[in-house]
C-alpha cells in the first residue's frame, strides 16, 4: 500500500443541531485522484471546508501526510478550491495569480505565463475579472491552486460553469498533474461522467456518512455486467463455477457476493448446477451498471 | 508572516482604487478647515488644533475608515482573506498582518495632510497655548492610529461588507456616545472617568490643552492598548474557532 497523503479518522460537525458529518473516516493515497462523491447537502463540502482549516470539526481528526499536530504547516503543500472561486474581482488575472505567488513565497515570476496558458487565460492576462464568465473565473481559480505546485489539490465541484471543452481541459490538466507532478487529488462533482473519467478511487457519502470507499478497479469490476449469486456456502459455490462449469472469471467480495463475467447469458445454468450440489441461492441476479447508476443505488440504499 | 504582508499590501495598492482614493479623500478633506475658518492660516497651533478637531479630523477619519473597512469587507465577501487562512497561517500572524499593513499604512496616510496644515500653522504663527507642540503630533498619530487600528479590527469580527461599511459610524459615533453615557451614568463629573480616554472624540478634544500632561498621554495610550487588546482577543476567538462561511 502506498503512502497515506490525507485522512480523516471519525469526523465530525454539526450545524446546529444538525449532525452534517458524521463520524467520517476517508484515506487518500499519494497520486490518486479520489472523487467525493454524494448528493447535495450529503457533506462534501464541509469536509473540505474542515481539511482546509475555514471551519472546525467538533469531533475526529484530521492527518495532512501522516501528522496531525502541525495542520497549518502542512496546508502549505495543499491547494484549495472549494466552492465558487475566491478571486478579487478588481484586480486582474494576472494579478489575482501574483497575489497568490506572494502569499505563498512563489519564486519564479514566469510560472504565471505559464500556468496562465495552462488554463486557457494567457488572452485574457490584464483583463480585471469582474469582466470574466463564470467559465473564465472557475479556470482562473484553478490556476490559482496549481500555481505553487501543490503536493495535494481539493477541489470542489472544479467544472462547474464550464463549457465542455473546458471540461475536457480541467480533465487532461488533472491527469498531467497527477502524471507529471505526483500530484493527489481530492475532488467532488456532480458529473459523474467526468469523474468516473479521471478518479482511481471514490468515497460515496450520504448524510455526512461514508456509504463506501471503493477503488475505480473494484468498482469497474463491480459495473461490468456480471452475474451477481450469493448462497449459503461460498467456498463451495466456488469449487462448483470452477469445476463443473468451467467458470475462471469471477470475483468474491467481502459481503460474500461472486460476481461472475463469463456465461452472463446463461443464468440457469448457473442456477442448475448449484442448486443440483444442494446448495442455497440466496441471490441470483444478472447486473451491470455505469458510475451513476451504481452510485444511485448506493445513496438509494442509504436514503431507503 | 513577511510574505503574507506583501501580499496584503498588494492587494491593497491593486484592488480597485482604495489606496489612491484614500489618499485624495484624506487630502481634499482639509478643505473643511478653510470652510470653518478661511484664515486658517493665520491661526496658532493651539487655535489651528481646535478648528481641526471640532470636524476635519472626523471626517478624515470616517471618509478614509470607510474605505478601508470596506476594503477589508470585500475581502471577507470575495474570500480572498480565506486564501490567508488555507495557505496554514496562524490566527496570530494573520490579525498581526492585517493591523501592521492596512492599519498603519491608512493611518499615516490620515495623519500626514492634518500634520501638515497642523505644522504649517505652528511654524507661521508660534505653538499659542500648546505646552509641547511635538507632543501635540505625537498624540495625534497614536490616535489616529488607535482609531484606525480598531477599525480593522471591528471588520475582522464582523467579517462582511455590510457590516465593515458600517463599522465608522458604530465605532465614532455609537460606541463613542455609549461611553460618553456610561460615564455620565457612573460619575457625577464626567472628567472623573478614565474610561473616557478611550473615546476618539474625547481624546481630540483634549489634545489641545493637555499635551504637556503625562498623565493624559499615558490615559490614552494605555486606553487605545485596552480596546486594540480586547478587539484582538475576539478576533483571535473567531479565527480560532473558525467561524467562516
Amino acid at each position: 500500500m502506498s503512502e497515506i497523503v490525507l485522512e480523516t479518522k471519525e469526523l465530525t460537525k454539526f450545524y446546529g443541531k444538525a449532525k452534517v458529518v458524521n463520524n467520517l473516516s476517508l484515506k487518500v493515497e499519494k497520486g490518486h485522484i479520489c472523487g467525493l462523491i454524494g448528493p447535495n447537502g450529503a457533506g462534501k463540502t464541509t469536509v473540505m471546508k474542515m481539511l482546509a482549516g475555514l471551519t472546525a470539526q467538533q469531533g475526529g481528526t484530521v492527518e495532512l501526510f501522516g501528522d496531525g499536530k502541525n495542520l497549518d504547516r502542512n496546508r502549505r503543500r495543499i491547494s484549495f478550491l472549494i466552492e465558487n472561486p475566491m478571486l478579487d474581482i478588481n484586480m486582474s488575472a494576472y494579478k489575482n495569480m501574483e497575489y497568490i505567488k506572494i502569499l505563498k513565497g512563489i519564486p519564479s515570476s514566469e510560472n504565471i505565463d505559464s500556468v496562465l496558458e495552462f488554463v486557457g487565460l494567457k488572452d485574457a492576462r490584464d483583463k480585471k475579472v469582474k469582466k470574466f464568465s463564470l467559465g473564465m473565473r472557475q479556470r482562473l481559480a484553478i490556476g490559482m491552486a496549481i500555481l505553487s505546485k501543490p503536493e495535494i489539490l481539493v477541489l470542489d465541484e472544479p467544472v462547474n460553469g464550464l463549457d465542455p471543452e473546458g471540461i475536457v481541459d480541467v480533465r487532461k490538466m488533472i491527469k498531467r498533474l497527477v502524471h507529471e507532478e505526483e500530484v493527489t487529488v481530492l475532488i467532488s462533482s456532480h458529473i459523474l461522467s467526468e469523474l468516473s473519467e479521471l478518479c482511481t478511487d471514490y468515497a460515496i457519502i450520504n448524510h455526512g456518512c461514508l456509504v463506501e470507499s471503493i477503488t475505480a478497479e473494484d468498482l469497474a469490476v463491480k459495473c461490468e455486467n456480471h452475474i451477481t449469486l450469493k448462497t449459503d456456502n461460498i467456498n463451495l459455490t466456488a469449487t462448483i463455477l470452477e469445476e463443473k462449469l468451467g467458470i475462471g472469471k469471477y470475483k468474491v467480495f467481502r459481503d460474500e457476493e461472486i460476481h461472475i463475467f463469463e456465461k452472463t447469458d446463461d443464468i440457469k445454468t448457473v442456477s442448475r448446477a448449484i442448486t443440483d450440489s444442494g446448495l442455497t441461492i440466496l441471490k441470483l441476479v444478472n447486473e451491470g451498471a455505469s458510475l451513476e447508476e451504481y452510485y444511485l443505488s448506493k445513496v438509494g440504499d442509504v436514503n431507503a | 508572516m513577511l510574505n503574507m504582508m506583501r501580499a496584503e499590501l498588494y492587494r491593497f495598492k491593486n484592488s480597485g482604487y482604495f489606496l489612491y482614493l484614500m489618499i485624495i479623500v484624506s487630502i481634499l478633506l482639509q478643505g473643511i478647515t478653510f470652510s470653518l475658518d478661511k484664515n486658517f492660516f493665520d491661526l496658532d497651533l493651539s487655535a489651528g488644533l481646535m478648528t481641526m478637531t471640532q470636524v476635519t479630523i472626523n471626517m478624515v477619519l470616517l471618509a478614509c475608515g470607510t474605505l478601508l473597512t470596506v476594503f477589508i469587507g470585500i475581502s471577507y465577501n470575495n474570500r480572498m482573506s480565506y486564501y490567508e487562512i488555507m495557505s496554514g497561517n496562524s490566527p496570530f500572524k494573520i490579525i498581526i498582518v492585517k493591523t501592521m499593513t492596512t492599519g498603519i499604512i491608512s493611518s499615516v496616510i490620515m495623519f500626514i495632510p492634518t500634520a501638515v496644515m497642523l505644522l504649517i500653522s505652528y511654524l507661521r504663527n508660534g505653538k499659542g497655548e500648546v505646552e509641547n507642540p511635538a507632543m501635540v503630533f505625537v498624540l495625534l498619530f497614536v490616535i489616529t492610529l488607535h482609531t484606525t487600528i480598531s477599525f480593522v479590527l471591528y471588520s475582522m469580527l464582523g467579517r462582511n461588507l455590510v457590516f465593515a461599511s458600517f463599522v465608522p459610524y458604530i465605532r465614532l459615533g455609537i460606541l463613542d456616545m455609549i461611553v460618553f453615557l456610561l460615564c455620565v451614568q457612573e460619575f457625577s463629573s464626567v472628567k472623573d472617568s478614565k474610561l473616557l480616554y478611550i473615546t476618539t472624540n474625547s481624546q481630540m478634544a483634549n489634545l489641545a490643552t493637555r499635551s504637556g500632561d503625562g498623565k493624559f498621554f499615558l490615559l490614552v495610550l494605555l486606553s487605545s492598548i485596552a480596546e486594540c487588546a480586547v478587539l484582538y482577543i475576539l478576533v483571535y476567538f473567531i479565527y480560532k474557532k473558525k467561524k467562516f462561511r
